[in-house]
């Protein structure tokens, strides 16, 4: 996906002569160097990490509530799940689609009357598409302001003086977050798009799908199973991951499928192997909902310190799709501090669904 | 992906010949054009990703001038030429930050800059890159510098970690860790796809 984005930029034989005749004046006007001993290229160039009161985090998929695992309610989580799928109602077809969502990281912030948490990186995406070609696609976002990440987080930040700022520094980068909210901007506008939705693959291709093609897909969960938790064409990926399940899951929930898929998608969700079901999780907008959640399995040199797990929740009493977020399960590395069930990543739709008239993103903030 | 997993094909003797290249332009500066013409496009290429047309100029012209004149202190124990050239073409983007967050916006918006050449995916590719372009192109610009560097480096390069680990002195370690990390951040704004994953690692080593 990185390099798709870049491209691959044409060459430039113009170019290629202006810098080959610097290097060939370069060449005449240079004598011969003197044949040092070599030296190879010198041990200098580790950044170090800086200012150590503050510990920059750094995962992506999650939220910013911590999750309660719920004991008290006689019914199993799988059985909550299932009832939240039953619940889900059909809504009329618009002409436009839409997606409003936010993320946010949570970074840990060692003061010294009290470490707390704040939100930051924190972003609300809006975007549109139409159900038929030619109606368009536009997409919209902006910062949100950072914020203490619960209430907890946000007393331990008065104690510490209310903040309006939060300069984080990891490894070379600094950046401070404050608690102002940016203005939206236009990131695109494909006026002759539309029609057609991206379920984005965990790996490989992304599968891209009409709005009819959507309409036709099975609600049977096993069916539906097979096509959407299908392996990559290459085999190279290996099989499907119990998280790029979640991820699958999440992607065709964001669609406009009928309430019949979207309730297949759940169970066949909560089926997978890897795959289970939470019953009382509570997201950073205080909504309660049920979750399905798998464990990351880090292998290898790049496996951090702490463990983590994937949630993906949805509304206990509508079905309706709540978000992402990752969750801490094993303390360690940047969150060696807190404790399992802090949120470190969370994604949520704050409201989705169709629109008869072109849908603008909202001004008023999430929270 | 371990740092004692070696590919078995021609890479090693290219390694020689370029070295001896270098080895043989110290006293004849007129055979390191042999460098030039090998290495030219795809340092172009880079560039150009990487900083835009307007400053790639720059970094390229200045990566061969600094090679040239750093030659005699090439160790071709460290890494192949081509290795070495990418790390001084990293490190001179770092001289244009700027130009490199306006290449990102630009890329975001919609990549006009430089329409991508008669790639089989590419129909696939444009729409799918439009609807997550902007949200990329934007996390992409968060990442820190060297997470950005290590990130691009193993994406539009395709450098292994030990040559990233070369190119950058930076030791091995710190490149898994910045990947990981870069790796995470672009996760979520593609829905959970790993953005490494139409880099064919495998068939490079």
């Amino acid at each position: 996906m990185v390099r798709e984005l870049y491209g691959r930029p044409s060459p430039d034989p113009a170019m290629k002569e202006r810098v080959q005749a610097r290097l060939a004046a370069e060449q005449r006007s240079r004598r011969l160097p003197r044949n040092r001993r070599r030296t190879g290229l010198g041990a200098g160039f580790v950044a170090l990490a800086a200012a150590a009161s503050v510990v920059g985090a750094v995962l992506m998929d999650g939220d910013a509530a911590r999750t309660q695992p719920g004991t008290t309610n006689p019914d199993t989580p799988g059985m909550v799940l299932l009832a939240a799928a039953d619940k889900i109602e059909k809504a009329p077809v618009g002409r436009y689609w839409f997606n409003d969502t936010f993320s946010g990281q949570s970074y840990v912030i060692k003061a010294r009357t009290g470490t707390y948490a704040i939100v930051g990186a924190h972003t609300e995406s809006f975007s549109w598409a139409g159900a038929k070609p030619g109606d368009g696609v536009s997409f919209y976002s902006r910062d949100l302001p950072a914020r203490p990440l619960t209430r907890a987080d946000e007393a331990a930040w008065r104690k510490a003086g209310s903040p309006r700022s939060f300069p984080l520094a990891y490894e070379d980068k600094k950046v401070t977050y404050t608690m102002k909210a940016g203005r939206w901007s236009q990131d695109g506008s494909y006026p002759e798009q539309g029609g057609e939705f991206l379920l984005l693959r965990s790996t490989g291709k992304p599968v891209k799908m009409t709005f009819e093609q959507l309409q036709k897909l099975p609600s049977d969960p096993d069916a539906l199973a097979k096509l959407l938790f299908a392996p990559e064409e290459n085999p190279r990926f290996g099989p499907v991951t119990a998280i790029q399940k979640i991820s699958r899951a999440k992607a065709a929930l964001s669609a406009p499928i009928t309430p019949q898929v979207r309730a297949a998608v759940m169970r066949a969700l909560a089926k997978q192997p890897g795959v289970r079901a939470i019953n009382d999780v509570t997201d950073p907008l205080g909504r309660r909902g049920v979750a399905l959640t798998a464990d990351y399995d880090f292998v290898g040199p790049d496996k951090p310190q702490y463990g983590s797990r994937q949630e993906v929740i949805f509304d206990r009493n509508t079905g309706a799709l709540l978000g992402s977020q990752t969750v801490l399960t094993k303390p360690g590395g940047p969150y060696s501090t807190q404790r399992p069930g802090f949120v470190i990543f969370h994604s949520l739709v704050r409201d989705s669904g169709w629109s008869d008239t072109r849908p603008t993103p909202p001004s008023k903030l999430p929270f | 992906m371990t740092a004692l997993a070696r590919p078995s094909g021609p890479e090693p003797l290219h390694r020689a010949a370029d070295s001896a290249v270098i080895h043989r332009s110290l006293a004849d500066p007129e055979r390191f054009a042999e460098i030039f013409d090998t290495y030219f496009d795809e340092i172009h290429r880079y560039a150009v990703s990487r900083v835009g047309l307007a400053a790639a100029e720059d970094v390229v012209s200045e990566t061969f001038l600094a090679a040239f004149r750093k030659r005699a202190r090439y160790d071709p124990e460290r890494g192949a030429v081509r290795t070495w050239l990418y790390g001084i073409a990293t490190n001179l983007v770092g001289k244009h930050r700027r130009a490199e967050g306006q290449t990102l916006r630009a890329l975001g918006r919609q990549g006009v800059e430089r329409p991508a050449e008669g790639h089989e995916d590419r129909v696939l590719g444009q729409v799918s890159a439009a609807q997550v372009r902007p949200e990329l192109a934007r996390a992409i610009g968060r990442l820190s510098d060297g997470e950005r560097d290590v990130l691009l480096l193993m994406a539009l390069a395709g450098l292994r970690h030990e040559e990233i680990a070369a190119a950058l002195e930076i030791p091995y370690g710190t490149v898994g860790s910045r990947l990981y990390r870069a790796r995470q951040k672009l996760r979520e704004v593609l829905g959970g796809t790993d953005p490494m994953l139409d880099v064919k690692e495998d068939d490079r080593g």
